[in-house]
């Protein structure tokens, strides 16, 4: 919870920032980046993607920064922006994905990377692997819910969805994970 | 298993299965690599995109201000710049006719492409040929079908849309735009970016005067530069025709799948079921992808029988 003194401050330096000073947009880039980067990386997955979608999510929000309206909080539209842009490289992932699989039916030698904890890094390939089944929206549900931890109200504000399809699509993609990891599934 | 809507609790975990928690929690934990992205990288991201949108509106600007100047001297070589169609400025714009100036030729629009302001609603500003600025108004936008990639982009101050043929309707407010698709395929771009496909009120009639399809690496190859550019509503038409006009085609394979993934991602099952049915009945002796095809169908669940790419 941010103390007054704190708010104050970014209200602050949020409102320099939106006339264009880059020493306060470079105060914001150092205070959310690490949040947006963590966002895009449980989103996509893969640690090689990170910086270029941060990169691009603030060079999105500088440029849109002036419009920003102050109706939600800066770091839930930066999550909405950052969901936009994971949208896009979903997309890029699924086309080069059809062109490998039809290339060549051989999954990846887990022996690339022996320097990994080669158990979690499975399991946690088999999870996002089931992720990429998923419709973009019951996919970004689950992950705003179950990997990023938002509440339903935060992750209904960022998604931009009304809070009972917030909740409809998490349990679908829960049931449908549960299908695709041949995981028993009850609804509770 | 169904998973029908309920009232939402706001206190109702997000995982209730525990062996799939224990995954989310190592997707949770997993650590950040190291962050190269600086600020400078990104300030200079934004100058560009600056300045790429300054040149845009300059351009608009400039082709305001020798659009009127060309109107002028129109009048003067009247008797040899009006085409029979009555397209006049655009003719101005094209034409050698018109005496060399000093200044930069404007913009004009595409042949393919024609806006009517309603009412009061001012013109468009033209920033290139398939870009124009809209101000409050109403406007009817009008874009032949062509072989080519180019979409018209109509700019607003509530967003975008973005018309690769067909014909849509605009209302554009002071900070708010409404545009109905009446045909064709047209997408709408909201100013942070999010990209949502325009639909038409009901299935376009196809046209009996096709001219000879474009052939399948063509048709591929637009595909792909649609979906690069966000435009699934227009890559899913391409695809479309590419696995119907050209089954036999060594790209109709990954065609096929590639429009079975776009169509259940933009939650059309029952499009996306037959796109994979079909793919099953095409390749069945083919290995590669048949679990992947026949998982996606059992996630898909039960749906109406299918006639090729449409179901009945």
């Amino acid at each position: 919870m941010a103390t007054g003194d704190e708010e104050t401050d970014e209200s602050a330096v949020l409102a320099a920032a939106q006339r264009g000073d880059r020493a306060a947009q470079g105060v914001l880039f150092h205070r959310h980046r690490e949040r947006v980067a963590r966002q895009v990386l449980r989103m996509c997955g893969d640690p090689a993607a990170v910086d270029d979608l941060v990169q691009d999510v603030f060079i999105a929000a500088f440029s849109a920064l002036p419009r920003f309206r102050g109706d939600s909080q800066l770091s839930t539209w930066l999550y909405t922006i950052a969901t936009n842009r994971v949208r896009n490289y979903w997309d890029a992932q699924r086309r080069r994905k059809r062109r490998e699989d039809i290339a060549t039916s051989h999954p990846p030698d887990p022996a690339e990377t022996p320097e990994q904890d080669l158990v979690t890094r499975q399991q946690r390939a088999r999870l996002y692997a089931a992720l990429a089944t998923l419709p973009d929206k019951l996919r970004e549900a689950f992950v705003a819910r179950a990997i990023e931890g938002l509440s339903l109200v935060d992750a209904s504000a960022a998604l931009g969805a009304p809070i009972s399809t917030v909740s409809y699509r998490t349990r679908r993609a829960e049931q449908l994970l549960c299908a695709a990891l041949d995981i028993p599934w009850r609804e509770s | 298993m169904t998973s029908p809507f309920r009232p939402p609790n706001h206190d109702e975990p997000a995982v209730t299965s525990p062996e799939l928690r224990r995954l989310v929690d190592l997707a949770r934990d997993q650590p950040l690599p190291p962050l190269r992205a600086a600020p400078e990288a990104v300030f200079a991201g934004v100058d560009a995109a600056r300045r790429r949108q300054r040149l845009v509106l300059t351009g608009g600007l400039l082709a305001a201000g020798i659009a009127a100047l060309a109107l002028v001297r129109l009048d003067v070589f009247a008797t040899r710049t009006t085409s029979p169609s009555g397209q006049v400025a655009q003719h101005v714009a094209t034409t050698a006719d018109v005496p060399r100036t000093a200044v930069p030729r404007p913009p004009t629009l595409a042949s393919q492409v024609r806006i009517v302001a309603e009412g009061e609603t001012p013109s468009p500003t033209v920033l290139g040929p398939w870009s124009v600025g809209l101000a409050p108004g109403t406007y009817s936008v009008e874009v032949d079908d062509h072989p080519g990639d180019e979409q018209l982009r109509a700019r607003s101050a509530g967003g975008t849309v973005e018309l690769h043929h067909g014909r849509v309707h605009i209302l554009v407010g002071a900070d708010h735009t409404e545009a109905r698709l009446e045909t064709g395929v047209a997408t709408w771009v909201a100013p942070l970016g999010e990209r949502t496909p325009l639909t038409p009120p009901a299935a376009e009639p196809v046209p009996s005067d096709i001219p000879a399809p474009p052939d399948a690496a063509d048709l591929a190859r637009r595909a792909e530069a649609q979906l690069t550019a966000g435009r699934r509503d227009a890559a899913i038409k391409l695809l479309t025709q590419l696995v119907t006009v050209h089954p036999n085609h060594p790209a109709a394979r990954s065609a096929l799948m590639d429009l079975a993934g776009l169509l259940k991602s933009d939650a059309r099952p029952n499009e996306a079921r037959c796109a994979y049915r079909l793919y099953l009945s095409r390749y069945s002796g083919k290995a590669q992808l048949a679990d992947e095809v026949e998982k996606a169908l059992a996630r898909l669940g039960d749906g109406p029988a299918c006639k090729g790419l449409r179901p009945r």
